[in-house]
């Protein structure tokens, strides 16, 4: 019997209204709802090399402009480089006679065979940390402009911090206080009464020497009209994009590139600000720290069999139910009806945002609802009544004991029990002018809540929206 | 204990020089000449249906590796027929298809790469895993073929030496496979 | 510049939080840190969609939805992939097109503040900003964009807006142009070794392969060959100029493609050529100077400034000098403009990045803490000022006292 690991067929609805398999949703333990990357806010938890796996703190990456200090990319196809050591025979300077051999190291890449020689880089004599950088060529002029702008805008503010203390009545520039754009706008005439031409404390800023405009312009050179272009040594878009600031035309001019660094995510609700996941600060560890995801403590459903309908009649459709917590769940199936459910969500909402703002604060937590595509295609006959899930128990498997006869079936209800897991049987009838087949079903399970505070209930209630993909129809 | 294999005359014609390293256990058809210090791999297939192949001097031919002369349906074969020459140097790693016609010396063939018939390889060209050359075309020398958009680059790098990797499998392959006897008198 | 060094080390003197300097675009989106010389990265302005899974242009959109969903996850990748850096509380510069769609400036607004909970957004114009780059205060700014070319002229740091002129000239009309002339006129070797028209190849090219010919291969030609060809199609017998050398261009591993000379030459005459108003990008120019008011007309031609990724194309800059010089000695302009030089500045930065060096200047003054819209202030309105919005654009009873 092959179980179905296509996690596209089984789709919980999240509190935002967004449809997405069990192991891409989260379940908030506070707030008892379901979020999915949607919803939560993501955040940026440490930040790592993905070649050499070493730690960047957040300071240092800042500094390094977010790249790994020691590994390169290949400029031409973005693989990463090796350091490669040959031997190169010198010649002691006083002594011509006496040859020496030292280690020299380049960058190759081994997917496109290009190497630090191509650019003509000289081979380094330490295996790392010896390749310079390139330098901007308008580097001086830019850092003179910055430094004007900013010592402009300190003194247009210094400017309209004396008006404020001494106008108490609005003026003219006031206009500009609120509103970034109308107030360019908002001049009546083009005077230069602008906030950067220099005015009073001409002392402090100094002469700002504007860029030449030229009558001639350099056009196309005379041999593009003969000279053969050979492909190879022509950059593409990726090439020139990956160094922005020179953007390189030719082949002979891209220099190796310094390894962008990856973040760790975490994983925060929004309603209540906890963590929802949280990874371990070692690179090369997948762990987490604190994994909220549903496929914990959400009852997994699965459909058991891969079939196809057929059109108008009742067909017979098994899912499994497996419980992934180590306490007894007790579960009931209960049809979905996609518009009342939303009409409930809403109203629930409303009085959820009247608590919000209640509380003084003006933090706005709403992210638009999304609406998804809850068309049913099918009608299902859900099996009656509850049926208790036996916790999840690792040593199941070693234990001879059946305990699967501990709990009285009702055969309409459970097609079999094994372990933590039921299979159920469900009866669907296809929609007429339909191709596939989706269903919907409500889980109302018994959720034992492990960091409940002294108030609130133990067990709650929760109720899962939940779409099933059955499969195809059959013509 | 299943029958050693042998090579049947009828079927192909193999002509190994002295010093070069051929397995028995690989698949030849049809007429083949081997030059010295070659190293040919078992379960290496070398198919020269249209006419001879003749490869020349330190090759590496791995396993797996297929050499295919094979002339398109509809032409007709002429007299005397035509010839698939292979250089020195050349490496067709694990799983490489080559129908190309002509070869030249220190080219790569990388591992499953597929070079049709029409494109013509000159010197020091690496193609790389996973290509597929197809359309007829002359690849210029030193270029290299990579990635699955087949973006080409000209290395400047010299092809690296094979010499070491050669010797060391002279030494050790006849230790663990049967190979074919090369001919007392060198092939001209 | 050293690698370690950064003006953005100094940063403003109350901020703990480097702002962020977005530059939408509608093919490349440029993004980095103010106060640095240069945007950490250029990226295609390109989405995973949500249903169907291909990548898709972030403002190619059916609905509002869909432009915000294709904002959510593009913003997402901006900051979690090349910035890496948290959005909440962290002012944002976002550099826009004053012609630009208001749509979409509500969505970027309402998906910064709502979705990514910034400190606060500053929307500034971008032609403005990329005067700023100069150390000018005068500018006519042309923006070779993607979709359109786009004309603002600026005088002493104010946008002269009614003297706005538009065209969709842009790089992707240079695309279909060069798809057009290649399907006419381009061979391909196919496998098995003949040779075949490409139209009876494909039946179009996509889009990548068009922007990596144009980007290698294609260039603006000069006025007199232009004049040449221009003349031989009209009539036979005149001599067309000798074409460029053609270029073999691997289409993939079965198909190799001619691109003949002529094409590489002519694919960007599309900019060139008055559509039936008689405008093209010459005439753009010469229209804007003439919108503008009469003593700033000379300041403005001899400070011309081209923008934009299309302006890297190479000879564009110059041929446009050219066309313009020529055209303002027909009597439809001679007129009007008497006497004018034009005179062309070049940018401290490539041309495709000018505006946002513009933001990033701007964003490292003190200037962006006055001039943007802070996060309460947008949720309490609900929505960023704009120019076009009438109920920030309207005179006042406290301005007819102050004049």
């Amino acid at each position: 019997m092959a179980h179905l690991f296509q996690v596209d067929r089984v789709k919980l609805l999240c509190s935002c209204g967004v449809l997405k398999p069990i192991t891409a949703i989260y379940l908030c333990r506070h707030c008892l709802k379901l979020r999915c990357g949607n919803c939560v806010s993501h955040e940026v938890d440490t930040l790592f090399c993905p070649n050499c796996l070493e730690n960047l703190p957040s300071t240092e990456a800042r500094l390094k402009r977010n790249r790994c200090g020691s590994c390169f990319d290949c400029p031409s196809c973005s693989h990463t480089l090796v350091t490669r050591a040959t031997s190169v025979q010198t010649t002691a300077p006083d002594d011509p006679s006496k040859t020496s051999s030292r280690k020299v190291y380049y960058l190759t890449c081994t997917r496109c065979r290009w190497t630090s020689r191509d650019v003509g880089l000289k081979d380094q004599t330490v295996a790392s940390g010896g390749w310079g950088e390139q330098d901007n060529e308008h580097y001086r002029f830019l850092q003179f402009l910055m430094e004007h702008y900013r010592a402009l805008a300190q003194a247009e503010k210094l400017e309209r911090e004396k008006k404020r203390s001494s106008h108490r009545k609005s003026t003219y520039l006031s206009l500009s206080d609120k509103y970034s754009l109308p107030s360019l706008l908002g001049r009546k005439s083009l005077t230069p009464l602008s906030p950067y031409s220099p005015k009073g404390d001409a002392s402090q800023i100094s002469e700002m020497i504007p860029l030449e405009a030229s009558s001639e312009v350099e056009g196309l050179p005379d041999d593009i009209f003969t000279e053969e272009v050979i492909l190879s040594s022509v950059t593409n878009m990726e090439q020139r994009m990956a160094s922005p600031e020179f953007q390189p035309e030719t082949v002979t001019e891209l220099y190796p590139l310094r390894k962008h660094i990856l973040p760790k995510r975490s994983l925060r609700c929004r309603h209540c600000e906890h963590n929802l996941s949280k990874p371990e600060y070692n690179p090369s560890s997948i762990k987490f720290k604190i994994q909220l995801g549903a496929f914990y403590h959400v009852p997994e459903v699965r459909l058991v069999k891969s079939i196809v309908l057929k059109a108008g009649v009742e067909n017979g459709v098994q899912i499994s139910l497996c419980n992934p917590t180590p306490h007894d769940i007790t579960l009931a199936l209960l049809p979905f009806v996609p518009e009342a459910y939303l009409q409930a969500q809403q109203k629930e909402e409303c009085s959820e945002g009247g608590l919000v703002t209640q509380g003084g604060l003006v933090r706005v937590v709403d992210i638009p609802r999304e609406t998804s595509d809850l068309k049913l295609t099918g009608d299902v006959a859900l099996p009656q009544g509850q049926v208790i899930l036996a916790a999840r128990d690792d040593t199941a498997e070693y234990d001879d004991h059946d305990a699967a006869s501990a709990y009285k079936d009702d055969p309409q209800v459970v097609a079999w029990r094994r372990a933590n897991k039921v299979g159920m049987n469900l009866l669907v009838t296809p929609h007429s002018d339909t191709t596939r087949v989706k269903i919907g079903l409500v889980l109302r399970y018994d959720y034992t809540n492990t960091v409940a505070t002294a108030t609130e209930a133990r067990i709650v209630t929760l109720n899962v929206p939940i779409m099933i993909d059955v499969g195809p129809v059959s013509e | 204990m299943t029958s050693l294999k042998q090579l049947d005359p009828s079927v192909c014609s193999v002509k190994v020089s002295p010093g070069a390293v051929v397995c028995l256990e690989a698949d030849y058809v049809g007429d083949i000449t081997i030059g010295a210090r070659t190293v040919l791999h078992p379960k290496a297939r070398i198919v020269a249906e249209a006419g001879p192949i003749i490869i020349g001097e330190g090759n590496l031919i791995e396993e797996q590796a297929q050499i295919i002369f094979r002339l398109p349906e509809g032409t007709e074969v002429t007299d005397p027929p035509p010839v698939m020459v292979i250089g020195n140097n050349n490496v067709f790693e694990v799983d490489s298809y080559c129908e190309a016609s002509k070869i030249g010396d220190n080219n790569v063939l990388e591992a499953k790469c597929c070079v049709g018939s029409g494109v013509e390889l000159t010197r020091g060209c690496v193609v790389g895993s996973l290509c597929k050359l197809q359309c007829p075309q002359v690849i210029p020398e030193n270029t290299v073929v990579y990635g699955s958009q087949l973006s080409r680059r000209v290395q400047t790098d010299k092809p690296a030496q094979l010499t070491l990797q050669l010797d060391f499998l002279t030494k050790i392959l006849p230790n663990y496979h049967r190979l074919i006897k090369p001919k007392k008198k060198p092939v001209p | 510049m050293p690698f370690y060094e950064s003006i953005s080390g100094i940063g403003l003197k109350n901020e703990k939080n480097i702002t962020i300097v977005l530059d939408f675009g509608a093919a490349y989106t440029k993004a980095g840190f103010a106060g640095e010389y240069g945007p950490r990265v250029i990226t295609k302005s390109e989405v995973k969609c949500r249903e169907t899974g291909k990548m898709v242009p972030v403002f190619n959109y059916k609905g509002e939805d869909e432009l915000r969903h294709h904002l959510v996850d593009f913003i997402h990748k901006l900051y979690f992939r090349s910035l890496l850096v948290n959005p909440k509380d962290r002012r944002v510069v976002v550099v826009e097109d004053l012609l630009g769609s208001s749509l979409v400036r509500d969505t970027i607004a309402s998906v910064l503040f709502r979705h990514y909970e910034v400190l606060s957004v500053s929307f500034v114009p971008s032609y403005l900003v990329a005067v700023m780059t100069l150390g000018c205060s005068t500018a006519l700014v042309l923006d070779l964009g993607h979709n359109e070319a786009r004309i603002v002229p600026v005088y002493e740091e104010v946008p002269i807006l009614n003297a706005w002129q538009a065209l969709p000239l842009g790089a992707h009309s240079v695309h279909s142009s060069l798809s057009e002339l290649l399907l006419d006129r381009a061979m391909t070797i196919c496998e098995g070794g003949e040779e075949q028209r490409l139209s009876a190849v494909m039946d179009e090219l996509p889009d990548k392969i068009l922007e990596d010919i144009t980007v290698r291969t294609c260039f603006a030609s000069t006025v007199e060959r232009s004049n040449r060809l221009q003349n031989n199609k009209y009539d036979r017998s005149i001599e067309p100029p000798p074409p460029p050398p053609s270029i073999q261009y691997p289409l993939s591993g079965s198909h190799i493609m001619t691109i003949p000379g002529t094409v590489r030459e002519m694919a960007a005459e599309v900019l060139f050529e008055q559509d039936r108003d008689n405008l093209c990008i010459p005439t753009m120019i010469l229209n804007a100077i003439i919108s503008c008011p009469v003593d700033t007309r000379k300041a403005l031609a001899e400070n011309l400034l081209f923008i934009g990724g299309l302006a890297e194309l190479k000879g564009l800059k110059h041929r446009i000098l050219a066309e313009v010089r020529a055209l303002v000695t027909t009597p439809a302009y001679s007129t009007l403009l008497p006497s004018i030089s034009f005179k062309l500045h070049t940018p401290p930065a490539k041309d495709n990045y000018v505006s946002w060096l513009g933001g990033a200047i701007l964003g490292a003054t003190e200037a962006v803490v006055i001039r943007s819209v802070s996060r309460e202030q947008y949720l309490s309105r609900g929505c960023v000022p704009d120019w076009c919005n009438l109920f920030y654009n309207t005179r006042d009873e406290r301005d007819q006292k102050t004049l």
